[in-house]
C-alpha cells in the first residue's frame, strides 16, 4: 500500500518504476496525491490507504506494508485547515489535536488477535531545517514504535544508507529477536555495538580536539571501531542484501577490534562461540 | 431522500457555510455541484441549528454561491474496498486515476476507521528480514510494527523505503 | 430528562431543554447512546463532552440525563482487568464488538454474574461505620478483597451471610440510626472526580522498593509519594514504567495507559500474566488493573482515565493496601485538556493549555499519600502516584514538566543522549532528584544499617566529580589527571556500567534486591578504596584496572538472585588477592 502525499511526480514515480522493477507492482496499491493535487485531499489520502491496508489484511489475510510519504505534507495539510477554522494553534501553528489525529492514523498499524493479516507500517517524514524536536518527527516519534533517523553527515561522508545509528531505535525488537527468531547473540551483540559505536564517537570527536596522542590505549580501539562501523556496517548500499547472519558476523568482527574484557553486555558463552580467534 | 440546497451564505477556502440546513449530521460528506454540472466534494466540520459549516476538499475557484447546490448524502467519506483494488491507482478521494474500470466494491468503509480494542491486539513479534544491517541488526522490524523513517530534506529516503520494501 | 442537540462540532455538542440537569452529569447523546458529561451549563442550554466519536451526530438529536456525575463502579471483579476511560471492561466489549471498539457500547464494569466467595468478618449486632470491614472476598490468589461499609454510612448490622454472591447481591442489612434499613451489596460507586474520604494523612516514611538499582539507591520515591518521569521520545519512559509496575512491592498496581500506544498496553496484557511477584510467588497479573484510553481511542475520555484510575486506586488504599498508581502519560491529559479548552473558546494561559492546567496537574499527584483509612482498625494505606510526562522535544521548560516539578518530590529525569549510549534506565543522576532522602534516611539506617545511606552519598560525589573531571578531560585530555583523578573516572564508570545500568531484558537484572543493590555498589566503592590505597603504594594504575576481577564485577549484576552472595563474597576475596598482587610486583619493578 503506497500512500503519495503531496510529494513530487519525480518521487512517486520512483516508487511505482521500483516496484515494477521488483515485480511488486500487481501487489501494490497506490494512492496518490502529488504535490500539485489540492491540499485539502491529502487529510484523506493515508485515510484510504489505511482503510484499503484494514480490509485486506484482516479481512483477507494479507500481509500488508503501508507506505506513506510525506507525513510533513500531511500536517502542513492540517494546520492549512486548522487555520482557516481559526482554531487556537499549539506549537509551531500546528492545531493542538495534531497529536491525536497522528495516533488515530499510526495506530491502524497491527495485529489483531485470530487474524492471519498484519498491517506494517512505514511512515516517512521530512525533519524542518534538521530539526528532531519539531513537532512533526517529535510528535510522530511518541507514537510510533521506534524511528529510523537519517544524517546528513553520513551522507556527506558518502555512507548508504546514512542510517543515524545512536538515535535510531526499533521499541519492539526485544520480542522479535534472539533463539528461534534471529540467533541466540543477537540482542548482546546488538547492545554492545550501541554502547561501543557511543563510546567510539566520544572517542573520535576527543581525538579531533586533542590529538591522538591524548586518548587513551582503549580509546583509540574504540575510535577505530566508530570509524569502521560506519564504514563496513552501515554503508552497505542500497543494492546490497544482507542475511541477518551476515549482519551478524559483521557485527562480529567488529566487535573483536575491541579488548574482550570490554564486550560486559554480551553473555561469555556467546563470546566463546561467535567471537573470532585473533 | 437526499436534499438538496441552494442556500450557501459563504465561501472562505477551504470552508463553506450553508444555512437553513435540516437533518445534516457531523462529519457527514456532502457534494456541491456548480452551474455546469461540476460535482465537488465536500464534509461537515460543525453543525448547529440550521447552520453548517462545511469543508472543501477541492478548490474554492469559480463556486457561484447562489447558483451551485448543496446535496448531503447522509454518511461519511466512504472507501468502497475490494480485492481488485491490488495494482491499481487512485487519488486522494479514492478515485481511480488510471484509466482502469471503476472498482466494484465488496463494503464500503468509513475511511477514518474505528479504534482498535488493546484486548483485542497480537503483539508483533514475527522478525522481518529486510536485508539493512543497521534495521535488522539493531533497530529491527517485526510484522506489525510502525516504524518511521525520519529524513532531512535531500537525503536518500526513498531510496531505504523501497529497499525495506523489497 | 431529555433535551435535544443544537449543535455538534467535534467531541463538543451542545444541547438546549436541560434545565433539571446538573453541571458534571453523564448524559447519552442521540440514538446511538454515546457517553458524553455535562461540562458547563447556561440556563438549560448545557455544554457537553462526548466521549465517543460524533460522526452522523446532528441537530435534533436526543440527550438524556442519568442524573449522576461520572462515577467508577468499586467491588470484586477489577483486578487483572482492563478498562477503558470511563471503565468499561475491554475484553466484554471485543466478545460484543469484535476487535474494534463500536460507539455506543454499554456493559457494566463489574460482571453481574460472576459469583464471588463471601466470608463475613463483622457480625450481628455489630455497629458499624464507613469503612468497617464486612467481610472478604478471595479476589485474585494474591489478593484478599475486603468489602468495606460505604463512607458516611452508619448503622447497626442486623443480617450478614456468608456464601456465594454476584455483586448485586444483599450480603448485610443495617439498622441506620434514623431507623430505616439499608442492604448493602459489594459494589461501591464514587464519583471519580471527588478523592474518597480517610480518617487522617501522615507524612510518607517507608520506601517503595522498586527493584530499579537507580530509582532505590540513589533516587528513592516513598510509599504514598509521589513521582514524575520526564523524557522525551525513545528515551524509556515506557519501559521504566513497566518495570516500576512490575517490581514495585506494592500490593495492587493500577496502571493507566493514557492516550498511549496500544501495543504496550496489550504488552502489558501478555507479559504480566506471565511474570511472577518476587515477593510471593503469584503472577504480576494478580495484583494489576489496567486502564486504557489509547491514543487512538476518543481524546474526551484521556481525562476521565487518569481520574477513573486514581478512584480505583483509592478504593483499594481505603482496604489498608498499598497501591502504586502509575500514569503513562500525564502530557497527553493536559493536551485532552487543551483541546476541550479550545473547542469550549476558553481565554488559552500558555502555549494553549486551560489557566487551570496547574491545578488540575495537582489535584492527581494530591490524591497520592499515605492514610490512616476510615473504619474503626485504623489500618494504614497509601496511593503512590507516578506520572509520565512526555515534553515536546525533551525540553522541561514547558507548562506541564514545569506544573509537574512543582508538585511532586520525585523526579527521574530521562536523557535522550544516555537512551542514545544504551545506558538504561536512561535516568540522568545529575538532575535527577528525591525529595525523600531525609525522610527514608531513618528507614534505612534502621533496616540495612548507616552504611547504605553512605554508600549512596560517596556514590553521588563521584559521579558529581566525574563530572567536573571530564570538563577538564576535554580540554586537556586523560594524561593530565592525577593517578587518583584517572581512577575516580574508572570507578564513576563502573558505577554507570556496572551498577546504573541495568537490563529489564535480562531475566536475572530486571529486578535487584536491596541487599544486591547494597552489596554490588559497596563491591565497586571496595575496588575504589583499595585501588586508592594501592596507588599510595606506588601501584600502576593501568595495571590495576586490568585485574580479572575487575571484569567479575562488570557481569555481577547479571548474577542470579539466588546465588548473588557467595559470588560477590568471591569476587571481592579475588579482587583483594589481585590487587596486593600488583603492589607486590610494583614493588619488586
Amino acid at each position: 500500500m503506497f500512500a503519495a502525499i503531496g510529494i513530487t511526480f519525480e518521487e512517486s514515480e520512483y516508487f511505482i518504476q521500483e516496484f515494477r522493477r521488483t515485480g511488486a507492482i500487481d501487489r501494490t496499491v497506490v494512492f496518490s496525491n502529488l504535490a500539485n493535487d489540492p491540499a485539502v485531499e491529502r487529510i484523506s489520502t493515508p485515510r484510504m490507504a489505511l482503510t484499503a491496508a484494514e480490509y485486506l489484511a484482516f479481512e483477507k489475510d494479507m500481509h500488508v506494508l503501508v507506505i506513506l510519504t510525506d507525513i510533513t505534507n500531511y500536517a502542513e495539510a492540517l494546520r492549512e485547515v486548522s487555520a482557516a477554522k481559526k482554531e487556537v494553534p499549539g506549537r509551531r501553528g500546528y492545531p493542538g489535536y495534531l497529536y491525536t489525529d497522528l495516533a488515530q492514523m499510526y495506530e491502524r498499524a497491527g495485529r489483531r488477535l485470530g487474524k492471519k493479516g498484519s498491517i506494517t507500517m512505514i511512515p516517512i517524514l521530512t525533519m524542518p531545517e534538521d530539526d528532531k524536536t519539531h513537532p512533526i518527527p517529535d510528535l510522530t516519534g511518541y507514537i510510533t514504535e521506534g524511528q529510523i533517523i537519517l544524517s546528513r553527515d553520513l551522507y556527506r561522508k558518502g555512507i548508504i544508507p546514512p542510517v543515524d545509528v545512536l538515535p535510531s531505535l526499533s521499541r519492539l525488537k526485544d520480542k522479535g529477536i534472539g533463539e528461534g527468531k534471529t540467533r541466540e547473540d543477537h540482542s548482546g551483540v546488538l547492545n554492545q555495538l550501541f554502547a561501543a559505536y557511543s563510546r567510539g564517537k566520544e572517542s573520535a570527536e576527543l581525538m579531533t580536539i586533542l590529538g591522538e596522542s591524548a586518548l587513551s590505549d582503549d580509546d583509540k580501539l574504540y575510535a577505530k571501531f566508530a570509524d569502521a562501523f560506519e564504514k563496513q556496517y552501515v554503508n552497505q548500499g542500497n543494492d546490497t542484501n544482507r542475511t541477518i547472519e551476515d549482519t551478524l558476523t559483521i557485527g562480529w568482527e567488529l566487535l573483536s577490534i575491541l579488548p574482550e574484557r570490554e564486550l560486559k553486555r554480551i553473555k561469555e558463552e556467546y563470546i566463546a562461540k561467535y567471537l573470532p580467534k585473533q | 431522500m437526499i436534499k438538496e440546497y441552494k442556500t450557501i451564505h459563504e465561501i472562505a477556502s477551504p470552508l463553506m457555510v450553508v444555512d437553513h440546513v435540516e437533518g445534516v449530521t457531523y462529519d457527514e460528506l456532502a457534494e456541491l455541484e456548480l452551474p455546469n454540472g461540476e460535482v465537488r466534494r465536500c464534509k461537515v466540520l460543525s453543525v448547529e441549528g440550521d447552520r453548517a459549516v462545511l469543508q472543501l476538499f477541492d478548490s474554492a475557484l469559480g463556486i457561484n454561491l447562489a447558483e451551485s447546490k448543496v446535496r448531503f448524502l447522509g454518511h461519511p467519506l466512504e472507501l468502497g474496498v475490494s480485492e481488485d483494488m491490488l495494482g491499481r491507482v487512485f487519488n486522494g478521494m479514492g478515485d481511480p486515476i488510471d484509466g482502469g474500470p471503476a472498482i466494484i466494491a465488496e463494503e464500503h468503509r468509513d475511511i477514518n476507521g474505528l479504534p482498535m480494542n488493546p484486548a483485542a491486539r497480537a503483539y508483533p513479534a514475527e522478525f522481518i528480514q529486510t536485508g539493512v544491517s543497521t534495521i535488522d541488526g539493531l533497530n529491527t522490524l517485526v510484522r506489525g510494527q510502525k516504524l518511521p523513517i525520519f529524513s532531512c530534506s535531500g537525503l536518500p529516503r526513498a531510496a531505504l523505503a523501497a529497499q525495506i520494501a523489497r | 430528562m431529555s433535551g435535544r442537540v443544537i449543535k455538534v462540532s467535534g467531541p463538543l455538542v451542545t444541547a438546549n431543554g436541560l434545565q433539571d440537569a446538573n453541571v458534571s452529569d453523564v448524559v447519552r447523546v442521540g440514538e446511538q447512546q454515546l457517553v458524553g458529561e455535562i461540562l458547563n451549563m447556561t440556563g438549560g442550554t448545557a455544554s457537553i463532552q462526548v466521549y465517543e466519536e460524533t460522526s452522523g451526530l446532528g441537530p435534533g438529536a436526543e440527550v438524556i440525563t442519568t442524573g449522576m456525575p461520572m462515577s467508577v463502579e468499586l467491588g470484586p471483579g477489577m483486578l487483572e482487568n482492563i478498562y477503558d476511560g470511563i471503565q468499561r471492561p475491554l475484553p466484554e466489549i471485543r466478545a460484543l464488538t469484535g476487535e474494534t471498539i463500536a460507539r455506543g457500547v454499554n456493559v457494566p464494569s463489574l460482571s453481574r454474574t460472576k459469583t464471588w466467595e463471601f466470608v463475613p468478618v463483622a457480625k450481628v449486632g455489630d455497629a458499624v461505620v464507613g469503612g468497617d470491614i464486612l467481610g472478604t472476598v478471595q479476589e485474585t490468589s494474591a489478593i484478599s478483597h475486603k468489602i468495606m461499609v460505604p463512607p458516611n454510612t452508619k448503622g447497626v448490622i442486623t443480617d450478614i451471610k456468608a456464601g456465594t454472591f454476584t455483586v448485586e447481591e444483599t450480603i448485610a442489612t443495617l439498622q441506620l440510626d434514623n431507623g430505616k434499613t439499608q442492604d448493602l451489596n459489594m459494589i461501591q460507586r464514587w464519583p471519580v472526580r471527588i478523592q474518597r474520604p480517610y480518617a487522617n494523612k501522615h507524612t510518607p516514611s517507608r520506601p517503595l522498593n522498586s527493584g530499579q538499582r537507580v530509582v532505590d539507591t540513589l533516587f528513592p520515591v516513598a510509599k504514598g509519594g509521589t513521582a514524575a518521569i520526564p523524557g522525551p521520545f525513545g528515551a524509556g519512559k515506557t519501559v521504566l514504567q513497566h518495570a516500576l509496575a512490575k517490581w514495585s512491592d506494592v500490593d495492587i498496581v493500577i496502571y493507566i495507559g493514557c492516550g498511549e500506544r496500544g501495543n504496550e498496553m496489550t504488552d502489558v496484557l501478555n507479559e504480566f500474566p506471565e511474570l511472577v511477584d518476587p515477593r510471593n510467588g503469584e503472577p504480576l497479573m494478580k495484583r494489576t488493573v489496567l486502564i486504557a484510553n489509547t491514543s487512538d481511542m476518543p481524546v474526551a475520555a484521556r481525562e476521565a482515565s487518569i481520574y477513573t484510575g486514581i478512584t480505583i486506586a483509592e478504593y483499594f488504599r481505603d482496604m489498608g493496601y498499598d497501591v502504586a498508581v502509575l500514569a503513562d502519560s500525564t502530557s497527553r491529559r493536559a493536551e485532552a485538556l487543551r483541546e476541550m479548552a479550545g473547542r469550549l473558546e476558553e481565554m488559552p494561559g500558555e502555549e494553549g493549555y486551560p489557566a487551570y492546567l496547574a491545578s488540575r496537574i495537582a489535584q492527581f499527584y494530591e490524591r497520592a499519600g499515605v492514610v490512616e483509612c476510615l473504619g474503626k482498625d485504623g489500618r494504614m494505606g497509601s496511593v503512590t502516584a507516578i506520572g509520565a510526562v512526555s515534553p515536546p522535544g525533551g525540553d522541561i521548560s514547558e507548562p506541564v514538566s514545569q506544573a509537574t516539578m512543582r508538585i511532586v518530590k520525585v523526579f527521574w529525569s530521562l536523557d535522550s543522549s544516555l537512551a542514545y549510549a544504551r545506558h538504561f534506565p536512561a535516568i540522568n543522576w545529575m538532575n535527577s532528584y528525591s525529595n525523600y532522602d531525609d525522610t527514608l534516611r531513618p528507614f534505612y539506617d534502621k533496616t540495612f544499617g548507616p552504611t547504605f545511606m553512605q554508600n549512596r552519598t560517596k556514590a553521588m560525589a563521584i559521579l558529581q566529580e566525574e563530572n567536573e573531571l571530564n570538563e577538564i578531560v576535554r580540554l586537556v585530555g586523560q594524561d593530565a589527571l592525577s593517578a587518583d583523578d584517572q581512577l575516580t573516572l574508572e570507578t564513576a564508570r563502573m558505577i554507570r556500567e556496572d551498577f546504573l545500568q541495568q537490563n529489564s531484558f535480562v531475566v536475572e537484572d530486571a529486578y535487584s534486591s536491596y541487599d544486591k543493590q547494597y552489596n554490588l555498589l559497596d563491591m565497586i566503592l571496595k575496588y575504589d578504596a583499595l585501588c586508592r590505597e594501592a596507588l599510595t603504594k606506588g601501584a600502576s594504575l593501568q595495571k590495576l584496572a586490568l585485574i580479572p576481577a575487575r571484569a567479575s564485577i562488570g557481569r555481577a549484576k547479571t548474577v542470579d538472585q539466588e546465588v548473588y552472595s557467595a559470588q560477590y563474597e568471591e569476587i571481592i576475596k579475588n579482587m583483594t588477592a589481585e590487587i596486593n598482587a600488583v603492589v607486590a610486583g610494583g614493588e619488586e619493578e
